[in-house]
């Protein structure tokens, strides 16, 4: 299955008094990952965002397996759940993201942590009222070629 | 001996088999008679039948005047009392709050008046020992069992007591749990109840035996808890089950301290970094070593130490890991004796169906090891091992060099990886020698047989004499025992590179699964050990010895060309073998029977140069060669040159057929003249494609015949 690919190199920024990432920079990798996905493959969706479309984090994890440190190079791989695949198989209105945070260097590819989150998107039909909704066509589209089934 | 309130199934059951084992005569007290039919007559028949002497008396244990005339007759009967059995109680289940004196005066009656009156009736001075059954609810308690745990409570002070005031005697007061088929749990109808609850009845068998093992053993108390498995129950605590972290040990899924313990691992790609480097066929296999560490660290969590010898170890079946998926391993160990415990490794992949992995691991007399083997000279490189025939990568690639790499024998120098084998979140401590060490001393075996895929199945016995924290480097010494056809059987020895041995391993089995490619050899020594091999088989002959060698070529002797007749034949002694040099290349034959060998590079040449020098009938085997084997014409002409020259030199010249017999997968290609079979490999050594020849005879071929046999092609 196709995934989308966030690199990104670890900064002096993210890591706590030990010298190691801080946990928390993981979730927030989730978050910029999906953004660079939407931005890149839905770009008439991110100008909604400021009126009337939100997207909801219902759910994170994240689980952990190698410390990161400043300038390590990351890869963010990001996939939808296997239960995507067919359809039906899961709350039509909801993505289910997964995560791998590959560290990489010359020689290997670590798998460093491994990551989950559940989205809804919500819309506002009124003003400070905000509703859970369908997932937005184009995002629909967008995930096809990453193993959405098709309706 | 006597035996109050036979009633008791249990108590019954108990009583035959102290018969049984101490040759002692019974003495039966209960309330009931034994009417024909009834479950006492039947058991008293039994008695009979197992030609046990016995009495059954008739008696109220609680009541003082029919238990003293009870004790009477016994004593008129059978003579003096040397043990009793105590096994009288009464359990009717009440809740607390409803519970009366009465209730309470009436559960405590059976348990503890016959004591009393026993001490005033028997002199306690005269006996040997005296069993109290007892509960282990007095220990845990249960709903609606306050009177019958106080009852038990009190029975088992009261025989502490005892034990102080007559301490010829031994005391001990037996705390069961529920027990199957007989005694108070059935009789209530609840041991399904129990059940459900997680509480495993004892049967009969196990009960009787483990009353045996509580009287003969050593217990410095008068009381023990003898029970099968039981639920977490809060007020009940057996030993403590806290332990130092270990990879395999993730999850408790039961923990007996001491008598049975089972953890549970999952296994991934990305956890356990060892998997990548140890695929077949691209397939992640679980690999045996790290199976020996894990059944290691289970057993050492049970017996409390790390066992000493690791025995019957066998490794049935390969646990494979599914990239992305993962396997959950569960290690299951369960106690045989105060210094033994059986562990198996059952896998999530065959629904914990099987035993995988199996071996029992004990805490022995470690025997003073003798000195093992010390790193001195240099060097054999063998670096086609891990190139080409060796599917171990990475971290087990831990294989130096060897000092000796014999056909039946290796002495290898093995160096661990310094790469972790655990992801890092992982607790990375080990209880034996890395696992690239041990998965080494196994692999390092290969040199003596390159051309087949062997696994290990089976461990006869491994003895662990010291570990080896601070050891560098490492010697395995591998020697062979016997072998079979696709079975080798080896004993070897680990030590440090002081030369202080750290592990012997009896009877390693190594199973062939597949043949090798022979072609990619390149030292002369391995490819000598594959030549012995498969000539000894293809020519059904266990004398034969094969020796090839690169030297200078100063140490060509003037002899090997000296020592000939006019037509070729080397006129040396019987056994001394035939030799024959190719560039600085020497191949010798041993035999006890005459044979010859020939070595020849594969030279490029003119079909019609070849014709002129083979003459035209092996020219025209040569052609039949190539085309059966799909082979260059140049290679399948040098096969025939030295089909030539080895008959040569037994004497035979080239005028007798030769004939085509079989040719193999691993390219060799057998042709017969006569007696004599000769069979031809091509080989690389010193660079140069060559093919090696020998000639010896024999009436059959040990090997099944391809699809042409003996068609006749030159004459």
């Amino acid at each position: 299955m196709r995934s989308y690919l966030f690199e990104h190199i670890v900064s002096f920024e993210e890591t706590n008094a030990l010298g190691n990432v801080y946990f928390s920079n993981f979730l927030k990798w989730q978050g910029v990952c999906r953004e660079r996905f939407l931005k890149e493959h839905v770009p008439e969706l991110i100008s909604q965002f400021s009126g009337s479309l939100r997207i909801a984090t219902l759910e994170c994890s994240c689980s952990y397996y190698w410390e990161l440190y400043p300038f390590d190079s990351i890869t963010v791989e990001m996939f939808l759940d296997d239960r995507h695949g067919s359809p039906g198989a899961t709350e039509p209105d909801v993505l289910r993201l997964c995560f791998k945070y590959w560290k990489t260097d010359k020689q290997q590819r670590l798998l460093a942590a491994e990551g989950e989150q559940k989205i809804a998107f919500l819309y506002s039909r009124s003003p400070n009222s905000w509703e859970r909704g369908h997932l937005p066509a184009a995002v629909k589209e967008a995930l096809i070629p990453f193993g959405l089934a098709a309706l | 001996m006597i035996a109050e309130d036979v009633a008791l199934w249990i108590a019954a059951e108990c009583a035959f088999e102290l018969a049984r084992r101490y040759g002692c005569s019974l003495a039966l007290v209960g309330r009931s008679s034994p009417a024909p039919g009834s479950e006492l007559s039947s058991n008293l028949n039994r008695l009979k039948n197992f030609g046990i002497r016995f009495q059954y008396q008739r008696a109220d244990v609680t009541n003082p005047a029919e238990l003293v005339s009870a004790l009477e007759a016994i004593k008129n009967h059978l003579g003096p009392i040397k043990a009793v059995l105590h096994a009288a109680g009464l359990n009717e289940p009440k809740a607390l709050a409803t519970l009366t004196t009465a209730d309470i005066e009436l559960t405590l009656r059976p348990k503890l008046a016959p004591l009393e009156l026993l001490e005033q009736c028997l002199d306690f001075h005269q006996l040997k020992a005296f069993i109290g059954f007892g509960s282990i609810i007095a220990r845990i308690g249960f709903h609606g069992e306050a009177h019958y745990a106080h009852a038990n409570e009190l029975l088992r002070e009261r025989v502490e007591q005892l034990s102080t005031t007559y301490r010829e005697c031994r005391f001990l007061c037996i705390e069961w749990s529920v027990w199957s088929g007989l005694g108070m749990g059935e009789n209530l109808a609840r041991v399904d109840t129990l059940t459900r609850m997680g509480v495993v009845p004892i049967t009969p068998e196990l009960g009787t035996e483990a009353l045996l093992r509580a009287l003969e053993a050593h217990i410095p108390a008068s009381s023990v808890v003898v029970t099968s498995r039981l639920p977490q129950i809060p007020t009940l605590q057996i030993g403590t089950s806290g332990f130092e972290p270990y990879r395999f040990l993730e999850r408790t899924v039961i923990h007996y301290p001491q008598m049975e313990f089972i953890a549970e691992a999952d296994l991934a790609i990305h956890k356990d970094l060892y998997l990548n480097d140890h695929r077949l066929d691209g397939t992640s296999i679980f690999p045996a070593a790290l199976g020996l560490e894990a059944m290691v660290q289970a057993t050492t969590v049970l017996l409390g130490n790390a066992p000493t010898t690791v025995s019957d170890v066998h490794f049935a079946s390969p646990i494979t890991v599914e990239e992305g998926k993962g396997t959950t391993i569960r290690i299951a160990t369960l106690r045989r004796s105060p210094s033994a415990a059986d562990v198996t490794i059952r896998s999530s992949q065959t629904g914990f169906q099987i035993d995988h992995f199996r071996a029992t691991c004990s805490i022995d007399q470690v025997p003073t090891p003798g000195d093992g083997a010390v790193l001195a000279g240099d060097l054999l490189r063998c670096e086609e091992l891990y190139d080409s025939i060796l599917f171990q990568k990475g971290r087990f690639q831990a294989v130096e060099g060897y000092l000796e790499a014999g056909v039946r024998g290796s002495c290898a120098a093995l160096s661990p990886t310094k790469q972790p084998w655990f992801s890092q979140f992982l607790p990375q401590s080990l209880l034996l020698i890395s696992p690239a060490i041990m998965d080494a001393a196994m692999h390092s075996i290969q040199a003596c047989i390159p051309h087949k895929r062997l696994v290990p199945t089976a461990i006869e016995q491994i003895t662990i004499y010291q570990d080896a924290i601070s050891a560098q480097s490492f010697i395995c010494r591998a020697r062979e025992r016997s072998e079979s056809e696709d079975d080798f059987l080896y004993d070897l020895e680990i030590a440090d590179q002081a030369g202080n041995a750290l592990q012997a391993w009896k009877g390693l089995n190594l199973h062939a699964i597949a043949a090798n490619d022979t072609g990619s050899l390149r030292t002369p020594q391995l490819i000598a050990n594959m030549l012995e091999r498969r000539w000894r088989e293809i020519a059904s002959n266990d004398s034969i010895t094969i020796f090839l060698q690169e030297r200078p070529s100063a140490d060509r002797s003037s002899n090997d060309h000296g020592n000939r007749r006019a037509d070729g034949k080397p006129t040396m002694a019987e056994n001394e073998g035939t030799r024959t040099w190719s560039d600085n290349v020497l191949l010798q034959l041993w035999c006890s029977s005459p044979g010859s060998c020939d070595l020849e590079r594969v030279a490029r040449r003119d079909p019609q140069l070849w014709r002129d020098m083979l003459g035209e009938p092996l020219f025209r085997t040569a052609v039949f060669l190539a085309d059966k084997l799909g082979e260059e014409f140049d290679l399948a002409a040098t096969r025939v040159w030295t089909v030539a020259e080895c008959l040569k030199k037994l004497g035979k010249g080239t005028a007798g057929a030769v004939t085509f017999e079989t040719c193999t997968p691993d390219r060799w290609a057998v042709v017969r003249c006569g007696d004599y079979i000769i069979g031809t490999v091509p080989i690389t050594v010193s660079s140069n494609q060559s093919v090696a020849a020998f000639a010896t005879r024999a009436t059959n071929i040990g090997i099944a015949p391809a699809e042409v046999r003996r068609a006749v092609i030159s004459l």
